[in-house]
């Protein structure tokens, strides 16, 4: 018998262990749930707090209620619609590169090469860095006297991509590209593993050509894990901080400047606690809701591997 | 406890940022140079029974670092009763993590805070006024250290900017380099001639709030404020002709006279490489040039575009030392810590101007026979004592949100810098970031 719901698979719970053991289980649960409860729900209640307030944290018998007016302004304020818009195009330069690379190169290296091994190293060790040394590596490589420029000056006057507009986002995006590919490559290449070798067989069998075997089984296949690569780069780059940080400053003239990096900048910089966790909320309210998305597509379980 | 984690609400929101954090507070005008990643101690001896010991914060790298390090040796040498122990960090994450210790209880018995920061904290120093004798220091900057009617920070010095130029670059392009520039007009004609007459960078005020404090003493000169308070807190002070001359002039020195290039390091980088003629820096820089191989000079900042030297003004701020007040601390100690502010301001202020090159804020150092013998006084300290006798220091106006203005204002000034942005365009832009600031 399948067991489809979720009361269906409580009661299926309740029948096949006694209470003693249902108390054990919860017993090892409340542990982990004390800490989530101290350190997510605690806060998480305590930031909408004070997003209804003007916090002052250095007197703090000056913290003024004062209800949706944090929101109110955040919506008004034209650096708060720049940070987000800035977010927005980091995801769109970001994402899809994250995962067709990432699968690209994860199909690549599961086959019979020469060296695969080694590529296999090759293409993971950027991960291992932090993002202060990615940070400043790729600025070395975008500025005047960088790799880039030391290339492209025999044609073109050297270009400091950091300090130009339309050049400075792309710059970032690459250097996060160039960082944090290995992760997604690593979950595919396991899921690409995981596929039985039989299927391919029986493609093959069938008169199958590659693309086809790719087409028809690899990628359904894969489905599961690549939905959960999307949604984690999405994650990911939408909460961006470190390298624009470290890179641009969010410069030049805010153009790279994030939402988080908004967020850090209102709450640590300018101490406005208050607006900061109202920030913190909208961003928090955009997560919810990819992660909304992830749960209904993900329960549409049509093919499983990973 | 609601202080302690004010921080943490909307941190857990944000999750952690996928790209790693990065360290603190971008710095925004603090006037020290490059940071380094580890606070340094100085390890105190043996406390005798009834010693007390003071923890006593700075942001001083480099040659102000070396030269604090041995104020306090000093200091410790001299005062077997009263120990300092001095921790550096890192100028970028200097005031949150001060903000931090201060929210959270527990901040130290003394330390550094700029004069232009001083309104944020405020009333969380202690008062100073029944210890520090307003006579004994330059009357302007103790002004500025005044909050709700009490002194809250010591003045330590006074520090400017000014013109440091490369007198070997000077002559090559046919100049005498002993005689200084006094109107707007003869600067800018001997910067064209170190343009045309050698392969060298012109002049470079450098970027970001760097650059505009040349230009904020500029918009006062033309007779403007940068900020005019309202009811609804400050707002942009030149919006008019001369906010727009002043950015047109910033984009005239990349775009037309070819002064520095586009990219806004390089020229201040290579004034030490011998590639720029002159530049705006302050007095922190005798510190790192005296031992330069480079024979430089200093003279004034250059006055505004179409200006004399009447009216001339610089940008001015103050390094203090301030002792923050705390539940947990004796009487006995914080008047230990507030005994100690004073020594360093008046005691060893000479040793700060003669060593660090800051103008020394106490006026016993200031009237010191040793300090006009001293090689810094042929260097720069003559020149900024001449400045101060004439009143050109100018202190830009105390907010609670300091850092976040002057962002407001050098982020469009920066993109005319580096011809991504219009006069124009960058003026109508910073007012509405500075209304963005008052929101």
């Amino acid at each position: 018998m399948s067991i489809s719901t979720p009361q269906q698979r409580i009661r299926a719970v309740r029948e096949e262990y006694s209470l003693r053991e249902t108390l054990e289980g919860y017993g090892f649960s409340v542990p982990y749930l004390l800490v989530f409860a101290a350190f997510l729900v605690y806060p998480l209640a305590y930031g909408f707090w004070m997003s209804l307030h003007d916090w002052n944290a250095l007197f703090p018998d000056r913290t003024e209620f004062v209800g949706l007016a944090n929101y109110q302004t955040l919506l008004a304020d034209p650096q708060f619609w720049n940070a987000l818009g800035n977010t927005v195009y980091f995801v769109v330069l970001t994402v899809p590169f994250l995962v067709v690379l990432s699968l690209l190169l994860a199909l690549g290296v599961n086959r019979s090469i020469k060296g695969r091994r080694v590529l296999r190293t090759l293409f993971f060790s950027p991960y291992v860095l932090t993002v202060s040394v990615v940070g400043l590596l790729w600025q070395d490589v975008f500025e005047t006297n960088g790799l880039i420029a030391y290339f492209t000056g025999f044609v073109a006057e050297p270009v400091n991509w950091l300090i130009d507009p339309l050049l400075a986002m792309p710059a970032v995006a690459i250097a996060t590209i160039w960082w944090t590919i290995a992760f997604n490559f690593i979950i595919l290449l396991a899921a690409r593993q995981n596929v039985g070798e039989q299927l391919y067989e029986a493609a093959r069998l069938d008169g199958a050509t590659s693309w086809r075997a790719m087409v028809d089984i690899t990628i359904p296949q894969m489905r599961n894990p690549m939905m959960f690569v999307v949604i984690t780069s999405f994650l990911s780059s939408f909460q961006v901080f470190g390298q624009p940080y470290i890179m641009t400053d969010g410069g030049p003239a805010g153009a790279t400047e994030t939402i988080v990096m908004y967020l850090y900048r209102t709450g640590f910089s300018a101490r406005e606690f208050g607006y900061a966790a109202a920030v913190g909320y909208v961003l928090f309210l955009v997560m919810v809701a990819v992660s909304l998305v992830n749960y209904f597509v993900l329960q549409d379980d049509g093919g499983t591997s990973a | 406890m609601l202080s302690a984690l004010g921080g943490s609400g909307f941190i857990a929101l944000a999750g952690c940022a996928s790209g790693g954090g990065g360290g603190g507070d971008a710095p925004t005008d603090s006037e020290t140079g490059t940071g380094s990643s580890t606070p340094t101690g100085t390890p105190t001896a043996t406390a005798a029974p009834d010693q007390i010991t003071l923890d006593y914060w700075t942001l001083f790298a480099g040659g102000d670092g070396a030269t604090m390090k041995e104020i306090v040796d000093t200091f410790n040498e001299e005062n077997s009763n009263i120990q300092i122990r001095r921790q550096r960090i890192p100028w970028d994450q200097y005031y949150t993590k001060l903000y931090t210790s201060l929210s959270g209880g527990n901040p130290p018995d003394m330390c550094i805070c700029h004069l232009s920061r001083i309104k944020r904290f405020g009333e969380a120093f202690e008062p100073l006024t029944d210890t520090l004798d307003e006579s004994s220091y330059y009357s302007t900057s103790y002004g500025e250290g005044v909050v709700a009617g009490d002194l809250r920070s010591a003045p330590l010095d006074i520090l400017g900017t000014g013109t440091y130029y490369n007198k070997g670059i000077f002559e090559e392009a046919g100049l005498d380099p002993e005689q200084t520039m006094g109107s707007w007009s003869e600067f800018k004609e001997k910067i064209d001639t170190v343009v045309s007459e050698t392969d060298k960078m012109g002049y470079d005020p450098g970027g970001a709030l760097h650059g505009n404090r040349v230009y904020y003493p500029w918009l006062r000169q033309m007779g403007n404020v940068i900020l005019e308070e309202t009811d609804n807190g400050w707002e942009m002070g030149f919006d008019n002709e001369d906010g727009l001359k002043v950015l047109q002039t910033v984009n005239d020195m990349r775009a037309n006279w070819e002064w520095f290039p586009k990219d806004t390091a390089v020229a201040f980088e290579q004034f030490q490489n011998n590639g720029t003629a002159a530049l705006n820096n302050g007095t922190w820089t005798y510190n790192a040039y005296k031992e330069l191989d480079l024979e430089w000079g200093f003279m004034k900042a250059p006055p505004a575009p179409g200006m004399g030297l009447d009216e001339n003004k610089t940008w001015s701020n103050s390094h203090s030392i301030a002792v923050p007040t705390s539940k947990n601390r004796s009487k006995e100690k914080t008047d230990a810590a507030k005994q100690a502010a004073k020594t360093i301001t008046q005691d060893y202020g000479l040793l700060w101007g003669t060593s660090a090159g800051h103008i020394p804020n106490a006026v016993q150092a200031r009237e010191s026979q040793e300090l006009r013998e001293a090689p810094v006084w042929n260097k720069t300290m003559e020149t900024w004592f001449e400045m101060l006798e004439n009143d050109e220091f100018m202190y830009v106006p105390r907010t609670r949100k300091n850092g976040q203005y002057h962002q407001a204002i050098y982020d469009p000034v920066t993109a005319v810098r580096t011809g991504n942005m219009e006069p124009q365009q960058a003026l109508d832009k910073i007012k509405q970031n500075l209304n963005s600031v008052w929101k």
